[in-house]
């Protein structure tokens, strides 16, 4: 998971590719574009870093998958957001707003 | 659910590897797909759409990688896959395979074995409830050791007022003449008379029937015995139904009301009567000993020894006065556990020496195998610098290899625990009488494979280890471009391989000369000159039932019938009463010659015996007559003496007429009034005082001067077979069924016990090692040499390709393994020359360091050496000169 000048933190990426999946199932391209397109192309997932996730947060009952047409008529691989990945979303979401909230506060004491 | 749905996944990547992975390779290449329409869609060429995607994916099959490692049990799947190509690898050099499992076999069956003796017999050898906390005590003075067992008023007061025992039983030792239902004749037999709480204390219900209770002791009960396993199988062949058959015990009649299990061996007992003991109780009919118990009991939890002794030693304070016999002035009671010394010193240290000799040939064994493993390694180089640059970690690298060892070590934990079954089962049979306690079982126990079990463990790691260094090490680059052969400089000098060979053949020479001389004094032992050949003389001790024991007519009467017979016996060459059995005398005694100064002490043994005893033992007549029937018969006053009682006593002067007496007999109640004897003949010496010392001044006299001492009958046959003592038995029981035989067979049986055991366990079991050792010289050589050349194939190439001669090649290699042999053997020597001297008590009759053992053992471990250097050297002599330049 890398990006042009940013470095992911830890579990930052699950967080994004949670929320991207807030709008809907898709595949894995999609959700690569879709992160770029949300973080205004701060962050571009390369498959590499997408896949692994994908299939780790699979594993954790987070996402399901299923075999289905693209807008191409294409056979692709799709993602879905499952009750437990909702719950994660809400858990990660609050975790990472209590960090930024915090970073911001210790920046600005001088 | 979430963990309902892990568990799915873990199935479903353990199960359905092969469906996970098709999906995954259509998601990637869907992947790719969608990326080359978007960048055509983007206004690129087919091609150059085609070459972005493929950058912008990255490597297919690292992304593949990342995700498998992501997956919930990719450890197990990883491990799997070793173990399959574990599996292949070894199947595809059965060779190498077959003598690795073989090597590392002969390592882990060997401890093992030992182990279970150390196990069987000293860490766990009592079955019984708490064993670890039974325990007993003995009374010292001062330094001085005094008695072990007590009379009946101690034992009491020790039963009631200590505090430091949870129980207390006693165990009095007792001779049992037990007399066979159907007139086949009285046996003796080792009988104890317990207090009947014994068989609760020690919490093991018998095999059939029941135990001893209280209500048995009772005055007045019905009078009950129960009988040990062996005697069960001895006498009734394990028939289920002699439970509740009576029985005549010393006389009396008894009911047999249970069969103990095979390791209720309380005492050492063939059967347990029950006894009641209060402060003045005596046991009757056990004549001197009646008095003495044997006190046993468990001590309280987390009771010391010490303190359990402090708590007697107040409780026998009184008996100072009472019984100085017992408890003298200063005494000391030391309390022991039976647990703490289970087998003599001796025993223990030698168990402990082949403990540390079997540890010894377990890693050499390993220090072959990783040899082994190291060769293959070496040659296997290039197959690690792919797979690492293929993107495997060394942990991965690593834990493939043990995979790789972790697979020969169990194949080999397998046939080892065979190997150790088999080698037990030749080393408990020769395990000397009396060493072990005769309640140790040693078996393969759970306990000892798990010890197994360990033991592989440690071996895969220390086979895998030199190889996984060796992995590590490897450096892709250079291995890669260095024309693949794999074979780092280092690993041609090998100095670790070599000096693990030259420790092999020290080793192995060290245990053969050990082995060698046990044998060499085994076989001095074994000819011994007793003037007679010990497997063709038969013997049997007797004992009488109280009140018939002490006339001497009758039972001088009692001998002459039941040798008659036994004459008749075909087969039979000389019988004779005696109270001596070689190779020891009946007794030690004074004899005062008329007209000489007595001696000091009891230096001379004396034999009561008949006419028949010289003719029996072949013993020569030097001067004078031998005994007549007439004078036993009538007891006159004559004696023989042998050589070396001439030599002591009298030198040169003649000794027949000579008046002699015997001080210390006097006291005997059915003494002669006139003391004094005639000294009519002179015999050859025989030994007595065992096979190693040589034979002493000695006395025969006329068995019915006197009725004390006991007695039985030798008998020689010109061949023995079993008939002869079945026939000496039920001529004994038909003159008289009361007669009881103790112990009987050939005097060879007698010296197997006393002598020839303890080397003989010894000589097996160094003997076994020895052999594995010189088995593993063998495969260390063979393994060390090949591995030599195969990585000079390429130098003896060019040396042939030169004009080298084969036998020039052959020399080479063959210099090479014997520079290793040699020094192994010199190395070996000098260790044997020092270690055997801790032998010198096991030894007998041949020197620790007797030069033709050495010489021969040295010889042995060359041949074996060179025969194994000679495989691959031959081979080395058959290099093509073409195809090992070609080898690049």
């Amino acid at each position: 998971m890398s990006s042009e000048p940013t470095t992911l933190l830890q579990g930052t990426l699950d967080l994004l590719i949670l929320k991207s999946l807030v709008a809907g199932e898709m595949h894995g391209l999609g959700i690569s574009r879709r992160v770029q397109q949300i973080t205004g192309g701060t962050f571009i997932v390369k498959p590499g870093s997408l896949f692994p996730a994908l299939h780790r947060m699979e594993e954790e009952g987070w996402v399901s998958s299923f075999w289905g047409d693209s807008e191409n008529n294409r056979r692709a691989k799709y993602y879905r957001l499952s009750k437990s990945g909702r719950q994660q979303l809400d858990s990660e979401t609050k975790r990472w707003g209590r960090i930024s909230w915090a970073i911001a506060q210790a920046l600005e004491t001088s | 659910m979430p963990r309902f749905v892990k568990v799915r996944s873990f199935l479903r990547n353990l199960f359905s590897s092969r469906r996970v992975a098709t999906d995954l390779d259509h998601e990637v290449q869907s992947h790719l797909e969608m990326l080359v329409e978007e960048n055509i869609r983007a206004g690129m060429s087919a091609q150059e759409a085609q070459r972005a995607a493929r950058i912008e994916l990255g490597g297919v099959e690292q992304i593949k990688e990342l995700v498998r490692d992501q997956r919930i049990g990719s450890w197990l799947h990883s491990v799997l896959l070793d173990c399959r190509f574990a599996f292949r690898q070894l199947r595809r050099s059965p060779g190498f395979t077959a003598v690795a499992v073989l090597t590392l076999a002969l390592g882990i069956g060997s401890t093992t074995a030992i182990f279970s003796i150390i196990d069987g017999a000293l860490l766990h050898p009592y079955p019984y409830k708490n064993a670890e906390r039974l325990a007993t005590f003995v009374v010292f003075s001062g330094e001085q050791f005094r008695a072990w067992r007590f009379p009946a008023a101690a034992f009491v007061d020790f039963k009631r007022q200590n505090h430091t025992f949870d129980d207390m039983f006693g165990l009095v030792y007792r001779k049992v003449h037990f007399t066979r239902p159907h007139g086949s004749g009285t046996q003796e037999f080792t009988g104890g008379s317990v207090t009947p709480d014994t068989f609760e204390s020690l919490g093991i219900p018998p095999l059939l029937g029941r135990p001893l209770t209280a209500e048995d002791a009772k005055p007045g009960a019905p009078p009950v015995f129960v009988i040990s396993y062996r005697l069960w199988i001895k006498l009734f062949g394990r028939d289920p139904n002699i439970v509740g058959n009576i029985h005549t015990l010393n006389a009396t009649r008894m009911t047999l009301v249970g069969i103990m299990p095979p390791r209720f061996q309380i005492g050492d007992f063939d059967l347990w009567l029950p006894l009641d003991i209060t402060r003045d109780s005596f046991v009757p009919g056990a004549g001197i000993v009646s008095n003495e118990i044997w006190t046993v009991g468990h001590l309280k939890p987390g009771v010391s020894p010490e303190t359990a002794a402090a708590d007697l030693q107040l409780i026998a304070a009184p008996f100072q006065k009472e019984d100085p016999i017992y408890f003298p002035p200063n005494f000391k009671i030391v309390v022991s556990t039976l647990a703490s010394q289970p087998v003599g010193r001796d025993f223990k240290l030698g168990l402990c020496a082949l403990m540390g000799a079997v540890t010894l040939l377990l890693l050499i064994a390993c220090g072959n195998v990783a040899n082994l493993l190291l060769a293959r390694a070496t040659t296997r180089g290039k197959e690690f610098s792919i797979r690492s640059a293929l993107g495997a970690n060394r942990l991965r690298l690593i834990c493939q290899l043990l995979v790789e060892g972790f697979s020969l070590a169990l194949a080999s934990c397998a046939l080892g625990c065979l190997f150790a079954y088999l080698g037990l089962k030749a080393m408990v049979a020769v395990i000397p009488p009396d060493t072990i306690p005769p309640e140790a079982a040693i078996t393969l126990s759970p306990a000892v494979l798990l010890f197994s079990l360990c033991v592989t463990i440690v071996t895969t790691v220390i086979c895998g280890l030199a190889p996984s260094l060796y992995a590590l090490r490897a450096d892709p680059q250079v291995a890669l471009t260095g024309a693949g052969r794999g074979v780092g400089p280092d690993f041609r000098h090998g100095r670790l391989r070599h000096s693990l060979v030259v420790a092999e053949v020290a080793l192995s020479i060290v245990l053969s000369i050990c082995a060698g001389l046990i044998m060499s004094s085994l076989f001095a032992l074994q000819n011994v000159n007793l003037g007679f050949s010990p497997s063709k003389v038969v013997y049997a001790d007797l004992s009488w039932p109280e009140g018939q024991d002490n006339n001497v007519q009758q039972k001088h009467l009692f001998f002459r019938k039941v040798l008659d017979r036994i004459r008749q016996v075909p087969g039979v060459l000389a019988a004779t009463e005696t109270t001596s059995f070689p190779p020891y005398t009946f007794g030690w005694t004074t004899v005062a010659i008329t007209g000489k100064t007595p001696p000091q002490n009891r230096n001379t043994a004396s034999t009561f015996c008949t006419e028949g005893y010289f003719q029996t033992l072949g013993l020569p007549l030097l001067r004078g007559t031998l005994f007549s029937q007439n004078d036993v018969d009538s007891a006159h006053h004559v004696v023989v003496v042998n050589r070396a009682f001439v030599h002591e006593r009298f030198g040169q002067e003649n000794p027949i007429g000579q008046q002699v007496r015997f001080n210390d007999y006097e006291t005997l109640p059915d003494w002669p009034h006139d003391p004094y004897f005639e000294i009519i003949g002179v015999v050859g010496d025989a030994r007595n005082t065992g096979l190693q010392d040589p034979p002493r001044p000695e006395i025969y006299l006329p068995g019915t001067l006197a009725s004390a001492p006991p007695r039985g009958i030798m008998v020689s046959t010109a061949g023995y077979s079993t008939a002869i003592l079945e026939q000496l038995r039920s001529g004994i029981s038909e003159v008289n069924p009361d007669v009881a035989v103790g112990e009987a067979g050939t005097i060879a049986t007698r010296l197997e016990h006393s002598y020839y055991a303890r080397p003989r366990f010894l000589f097996t079991t160094l003997c076994i090692f020895a052999a594995i050792a010189l088995l593993l010289v063998g495969a260390g050589v063979f393994s060390v040499i090949s591995y030599t050349v195969v990585a000079q194939t390429h130098e003896i190439g060019i040396r042939m390709a030169l004009g080298a001669q084969p036998s020039q090649v052959l020399s080479l290699v063959l210099q090479k393994g014997m520079r290793l042999i040699l020094s192994g053997i010199v190395i070996g020597l000098f260790a044997s020359y020092f270690l055997a001297r801790l032998l010198s008590s096991q030894i007998w009759g041949v020197s620790a360091a007797d030069p033709s053992t050495f010489a021969t053992i040295a010889v042995l471990a060359f041949l074996v050496g060179t025969l194994a250097s000679l495989i691959p050297a031959r081979r080395a002599t058959r290099v093509d000169p073409m195809v090992a330049l070609r080898h690049e």
